[in-house]
């Protein structure tokens, strides 16, 4: 045992990666939603991108340590409590067993990530579980003691501001824009889109004016993806998240080009965005350089923690 | 192939591409869809991470970055959606002949009684029917798997004898059981777990239509018969 659940918050899941080769059997891809976090945080204590981390919402589960180990947390929470002592988000934070985190401080966010040196040990199957971990349930990690553990944090924060925006968010235009009408199209880029509270892993509900038409031609099923806008017979789009099922017969009016997919997951209920139109090839230059930030972010991790691990 | 049928592709994300047939439900179109991703999946690339099957349409998703990655070792860049275009493009030139499909029957033993069965008797009466017949209509007929989704492992099934076909109820169930088998217009497909649904329910197969590790009984393309069993042996059976 190596970290406990004392006390669950909501819906406390373990999450990996999106599983892969699964969808044409209606299996949801799954995994954590913001993609981004879940790789900080993994990067910051030395782990593999696909190691397993607990995604928390607010409020968030309190956790102890019943072993020593190198922990960090990313997204939501810029600080957290750590026996007595504030402790920051982004940054790697040597722990001794015994030690409880718990979230009390200021939340700016939707979902708080934590990941541990090692990453944790989950049975096959048992990743997408996310009907939430129970109080007293226990997770193992593999730690490799690193000597005397007297500092608290090593000294060093992952600068993670640039990945996310919060006031607009990018799309490509989707196969069944022409759904909607003229004047609609056009005035688009004027409309704002509020986070509903009925969204979950699955997807978000969006509330907007921006189209008022509800007759809508039905589609054959198709498959569709993280990000997908789908325009529902009430005029209301429902955006697909990390839980989605793989097909729809909804119109899809866009979807979310990936570099934004980590803004949108952390955008809390009740917050609000415009939505802008933007070209394949724009979308594909802004992945290539989210991703190339994420592994120099990734790059300049894993050189400091090999020269902490040296010194040890 | 020469008698390609017309044809959209179409970037559904910056990580999915898709290749349309377009029109209605028709088995000569799934058959090409089954075909084209029997094709992909022999010329398969690195970085493509799912090719999933619908009714008129096959869908490539891939990572992105692998696949840019891949492409920096060639000569001539493109954008990735647009490489996967082509490459989509290239497997529909080629899948004629010499793909091969699976043709394999499953046999699904269903208990259309009306305590498990509990739309047949409405399904009859909008036909004019009794509920034999309407067992035999719908055991008479080999249907195609034309996808999966919804649900993991959620079959969708068709094509229904026309004398049979009902619409969905206008407002869903908020339980349909496991191993619920149910018409829905042409459609016909067995729900995997427990979940919420609109369709017409006219019986229940005892058999698991998804194991503990998650391997499904009906994939997309695959061919499914229905054979009727009584209410003592459907309980014989669920026993196991």
């Amino acid at each position: 045992m190596s970290i406990q659940i004392i006390k669950a918050g909501l819906l406390d899941s373990i999450q990996g990666l999106p599983s892969i080769g699964k969808q044409h059997e209606g299996f949801s891809p799954g995994g954590s939603m913001d993609i981004v976090a879940h790789s900080v945080a993994n990067a910051l204590v030395g782990n593999k991108k696909e190691a397993a981390v607990i995604e928390m919402h607010v409020p968030a589960a309190v956790i102890l340590f019943t072993k020593e180990t190198l922990f960090a947390f990313t997204g939501a929470a810029t600080s957290a409590t750590l026996d007595n002592e504030t402790v920051y988000a982004n940054q790697p934070i040597v722990v001794n067993a015994g030690s409880i985190l718990s979230f009390n401080h200021q939340i700016h966010a939707a979902r708080i990530y934590v990941a541990v040196h090692g990453g944790f040990v989950i049975k096959k199957g048992k990743l997408q579980k996310n009907d939430g971990l129970a109080t007293a349930q226990s997770f193992d990690y593999h730690f490799e003691g690193i000597g005397q553990l007297h500092a608290l944090t090593l000294g060093w924060t992952a600068n993670t501001q640039d990945f996310y925006r919060s006031n607009n968010i990018r799309c490509i235009q989707g196969p069944n824009m022409n759904v909607l009408d003229t004047k609609e199209v056009a005035h688009f880029h004027h409309k704002r889109f509020e986070i509903d509270i009925q969204g979950n892993r699955m997807g978000f509900r969006l509330k907007s004016d921006a189209i008022q038409h509800s007759i809508l031609p039905e589609f054959l099923s198709t498959a569709v993806t993280k990000g997908t806008l789908q325009l529902t017979p009430s005029g209301q789009i429902i955006v697909l998240m990390a839980d989605h099922q793989t097909t729809g017969g909804y119109p899809r009016i866009g979807t979310v080009i990936s570099a934004d997919m980590a803004s949108l997951a952390q955008m809390p209920i009740g917050s609000s965005f415009g939505i802008t139109w933007v070209s394949m090839l724009e979308a594909e230059a802004l992945i290539l350089a989210q991703e190339s930030n994420l592994q120099q972010l990734e790059n300049a991790c894993k050189f400091k923690l090999q020269e902490y691990f040296s010194e040890k | 192939m020469s008698d390609s049928p017309p044809y959209q592709l179409y970037p559904i994300s910056d990580h999915a591409v898709t290749l349309d047939f377009g029109g209605p439900i028709r088995l000569e179109i799934n058959d090409r869809v089954h075909r084209l991703v029997a094709s992909l999946q022999q010329n398969l690339l690195p970085g493509i991470t799912d090719i999933i099957p619908a009714y008129n349409s096959v869908t490539v998703v891939y990572d992105y970055m692998t696949v840019y990655q891949q492409q920096l070792k060639n000569e001539k860049i493109l954008p990735v959606y647009s490489f996967i275009e082509n490459w989509i493009e290239q497997n529909l030139k080629d899948y004629s002949s010499n793909v091969k499909t699976t043709d394999e029957e499953i046999i699904i033993p269903v208990c259309y009684d009306k305590s498990v069965g509990i739309d047949i008797e409405f399904v009859a009466q909008q036909h004019n029917l009794s509920t034999q017949q309407v067992i035999e209509l719908h055991t008479a007929k080999t249907y195609r798997v034309f996808m999966n989704g919804f649900l993991p492992g959620f079959a969708y099934m068709g094509i229904v004898d026309p004398a049979i076909q009902t619409p969905r109820h206008e407002s869903p169930r908020p339980l349909v059981t496991a191993g619920s088998v149910g018409i829905a217009g042409v459609q016909t497909g067995i729900y995997p777990s427990n979940s919420p649904g609109g369709w017409q329910i006219i019986g229940k197969t005892p058999l698991p239509l998804i194991d503990e590790n998650e391997n499904l009984l009906l994939k997309p393309g695959g061919f499914v018969k229905f054979k009727a069993i009584s209410l003592l042996s459907f309980e014989k059976l669920s026993k196991q």
